[in-house]
């Protein structure tokens, strides 16, 4: 339980990456909390003895990557009118 | 035993974590540097979070489904770390935006 809870304090410096600075940096945030977070849930699940809600962080490692994978595109995409 | 193996295996992944994450913020010089901050987050932290819960349940379904987890992790942090270094190239102008199209 201890580890989990230093999980979440390692997501704050990752949030605070998300949320300022240039778009690319918040999408490096984005992925680190992503990730961060993933770890987390595998802490707390087992801190909980609920073992099927593992899919919860199953389900968040396709949506993390399809999201990451689109706003690279968006991100990268040239503005309209420029 | 198994206890102690398992604490020091998550309490290794959690280590990387949280300097990965303290060390992404403090990495200001470029963004291809704090770029790969991520990686030791997918590619070490996780798996050795997902071994030591695995090392402490004892194998059957549930540590299937946290090494299959840990696993996909794996498979696709180098994916997204190629995605990303792609946009920061084309950003930068070091490729064309067309690349690798």
């Amino acid at each position: 339980m201890l580890t989990a809870v230093v999980m979440v304090g390692a997501l704050v410096p990752a949030l605070g990456l998300a949320a300022f600075g240039r778009p690319v940096d918040r999408l490096i945030g984005l992925e680190l909390a992503s990730a961060s977070t993933i770890v987390a849930m595998l802490l707390f699940i087992r801190a909980s003895g609920e073992s099927y809600e593992l899919i919860v962080p199953l389900v968040l490692v396709a949506l993390s990557v399809v999201g990451t994978l689109v706003f690279t595109r968006l991100v990268g995409r040239p503005r309209r009118g420029s | 035993m198994a206890h102690d193996i398992a604490l020091a295996l998550s309490g290794l992944g959690v280590g990387v974590t949280v300097l990965s994450c303290v060390g992404a913020v403090l990495m200001r010089s470029s963004v291809f540097d704090r770029m790969h901050f991520v990686t030791p987050v997918t590619s070490v932290a996780c798996p050795l979070v997902a071994i030591g819960l695995c090392v402490e349940e004892g194998w059957g379904l549930t540590a299937a489904l946290l090494l299959f987890i840990a696993g996909l992790l794996f498979v696709v942090g180098p994916v997204l770390e190629a995605a990303m270094g792609r946009l920061v190239g084309q950003i930068e102008e070091k490729i064309p935006p067309s690349s690798p199209e």
